[in-house]
């Protein structure tokens, strides 16, 4: 169990250039490149220059501003020296060039506090703007370190991540803009709008990308425990009986239960036995073993559950001696093949009509009618079924 | 030695299965059954025929007056038969098949194509081309007198059921032709007699008609198994046929 601190850089290109000119804090400053504004500090943002705007109309908004050169070799150096500093915090730093680090801490926000004031001060100390957000999650991390002032820190409890998403705009979520388009349609305007959608509607309409983002918007960023599959019975039965069972009709009951039981087992798996083994434990210590090979391959309850008189029979009757314990055990289970086969067979002959019919039709074109139920209550006849022309079923 | 036998056919199995599909080679316990006959599912009826339905590869005639059932009884069949995973065809040469009705029997719309041809040549070149393609399980023709309206169809029609008599017998497609008239007064096409080539016919009787609170729910209807190659003929079974809220 981790949790992360993200540090947002907003304007890092800024406080770059600026150390490389060695302006002061509050100097206005236009970062250039290519003819355009790469990025810029807070004064000039505050005035409408924004990243891919003409140095001429930045000039025209923000007429003293100083404009320096993009030099990424010196951006590549600062941002080595501030992630060299934060790297001594934590073992896991993950870097998103000029725009965040992440780096995880220890899971309890009064642990984790001493690393973010930490990464803080050494921000501060390179004269780097940053604003930093704690969270269990990744996602809210980032959320919250967006919501923080610059060179705070904003740390969202465990367990309240849901709450402090729940305001935040929808356009925060990893959504295409159809996406968003179509909840804006809907009426929903922030993450707790979408957070209160049921999940199944959430999945048949936007999908596993939709779903994602529902998980993010309600602050369930763990991953979800893996499938399990279902346990299945085991290829062998056993039954201890105290006290012991007369050789009789319990006996033969109790017989047919785990040869039952072991057929499950075996329709559970796809597969089929061609001899089963049962061993009977007398109460004296004695032992009695023999096998039985049905007729054809069982794999099911029923089909194994009809040996029992057979493998009873077998046995040689012992004088006095009362059962008290049994054994079964499958013998050379094999998959079962021939059904699947069968069943492949007909799906394909199945599909293999209606390609022929498809074929056909495409020939004459206009004589091919399947019909469509509408509504079946209705009073007309005309209203209930109707005819239209012939299609693919699998495009249907 | 037995082991690398048994071995090597495996591998060569396989091998097949791979180059031909999965349905090239089955073990014959495993192989699906393929019945003489196709279930009409009316037991009363199937116990009336041999096979216990309608013959594959042959041609069967439902013969039956107008509203005595007939066609509410092949759309039963049609029913039972895509119950059966079996692939069906309707010919609708007059253009009356009622898909509502259809449905009301259990029909499949969405599995069932009715071809609906221009003219009986057509009609008879589509019936053609599907009996030859291997996989349909049931053919209904509604109705032999639709197929010609001139001496010259009719000779066309003679010949184009010669062949398709041929094509069924290399299939395994059961052929059911509905004629909606009297027994005494069917008109067959010139030069090629249907009923001497039927396997099967059935001629439908209405008995009368079964009222619920009043209102008609279906009929009662009698079957006379006029002609069974393979049976025994001259048997009545008495059916109820429902219309499935038609009326």
């Amino acid at each position: 169990m981790t949790a992360w601190l993200w540090l947002h850089l907003p304007h890092f290109a800024a406080a770059a250039a600026r150390l490389q000119a060695n302006l002061s804090p509050e100097a206005p400053l236009l970062v250039a490149e290519g003819g355009r504004v790469r990025d810029c500090s807070a004064e000039p943002e505050a005035r409408g220059v924004g990243p891919g705007l003409t140095l001429r109309e930045a000039h025209t908004r923000c007429p003293g501003a100083y404009v320096a050169l993009w030099d990424p070799l010196y951006a590549r150096e600062l941002w080595e020296r501030l992630a060299g500093h934060l790297r001594s915090l934590s073992p896991e730093l993950e870097a998103r060039p000029w725009d965040a680090l992440a780096l995880s801490t220890l899971p309890k926000p009064d642990e984790a506090l001493p690393a973010v004031q930490q990464a803080l001060g050494r921000a501060r100390a390179l004269q780097v703007p940053v604003q930093a957000g704690w969270s269990a999650g990744r996602f809210t991390a980032s959320a919250a370190a967006q919501e923080a002032d610059v060179g705070q820190a904003c740390l969202v409890a465990p367990g309240g991540e849901a709450t402090f998403l729940a305001p935040l705009p929808l356009g925060r979520l990893p959504l295409s803009a159809e996406v968003l388009q179509e909840l804006r349609v809907l009426g929903l305007r922030t993450m707790g709008d979408f957070a209160r959608l049921p999940s199944a509607g959430v999945g048949i309409r936007l999908g596993s990308q939709g779903l994602r983002a529902w998980r993010l918007a309600r602050g369930e960023e763990r991953p979800l425990p893996p499938a399990t599959a279902p346990e299945q019975p085991p290829l062998e039965q056993r039954a201890a009986f105290d006290p012991p069972l007369e050789w009789d009709g319990a006996l033969l009951q109790a017989l047919q239960r785990a040869l039952a039981r072991l057929g499950a087992g075996l329709e559970a798996r796809g597969l089929t036995c061609r001899e089963v083994g049962l061993l009977v434990g007398g109460e004296g210590g004695r032992t009695w073993r023999t096998a039985c090979r049905p007729s054809e391959p069982a794999g099911n309850a029923a089909g194994l559950a009809a040996l029992a008189s057979p493998l009873l029979a077998q046995l040689a009757t012992p004088g006095g001696e009362r059962v008290a314990e049994l054994r079964l055990w499958a013998r050379e289970a094999a998959r079962r093949q021939g059904e699947q086969m069968a069943l492949f067979a007909a799906a394909s002959a199945a599909k293999g009509w209606l390609q022929s019919v498809l074929e056909v039709a495409a020939r004459y074109p206009d004589c091919f009618w399947q019909g469509r139920r509408l509504d079946p209550c209705a009073r007309l006849a005309r209203q209930r079924a109707v005819w239209q022309p012939w299609t693919d079923p699998d495009k249907r | 030695m037995a082991q690398h036998r048994l071995t090597t056919l495996e591998q060569t199995v396989a091998a097949v299965s791979l180059r031909y599909g999965p349905a090239a080679l089955t073990k014959a316990t495993c192989a699906p059954l393929r019945r003489p006959a196709l279930p009409t599912g009316l037991p009363a009826l199937d116990g009336a025929l041999a096979g216990g339905g309608l013959p594959r590869g042959r041609i069967s005639e439902l013969i039956g007056p107008l509203s005595a059932g007939a066609t509410t009884l092949a759309a039963r069949i049609v029913a039972g038969a895509q119950r059966l995973g079996e692939g069906v065809a309707y010919l609708d040469l007059a253009g009356a098949a009622d898909a509502d009705g259809l449905a009301r029997c259990g029909v499949d719309l969405q599995r069932l194509p009715v071809i609906r041809p221009h003219h009986s040549r057509q009609a008879l070149e589509i019936a053609l081309t599907l009996v030859a393609r291997q996989g349909l399980g049931l053919l209904v023709l509604d109705a032999v007198g639709d197929l010609w309206q001139a001496p010259a169809d009719g000779r066309w029609a003679a010949a184009a059921l010669r062949r398709l008599l041929g094509r069924l017998r290399r299939s395994s497609c059961a052929f059911l032709a509905l004629h909606h008239g009297r027994a005494e007064k069917l008109c067959y096409p010139p030069g090629f007699s249907l009923q001497a080539h039927a396997w099967l016919r059935l001629e439908l009787q209405q008995v009368r008609w079964l009222r619920r609170m009043g209102d008609v729910w279906g009929c009662e209807a009698e079957v006379l198994v006029v002609q069974q190659r393979n049976g025994r003929e001259g048997q009545r079974v008495r059916i109820n046929i429902d219309f499935g809220g038609m009326i």
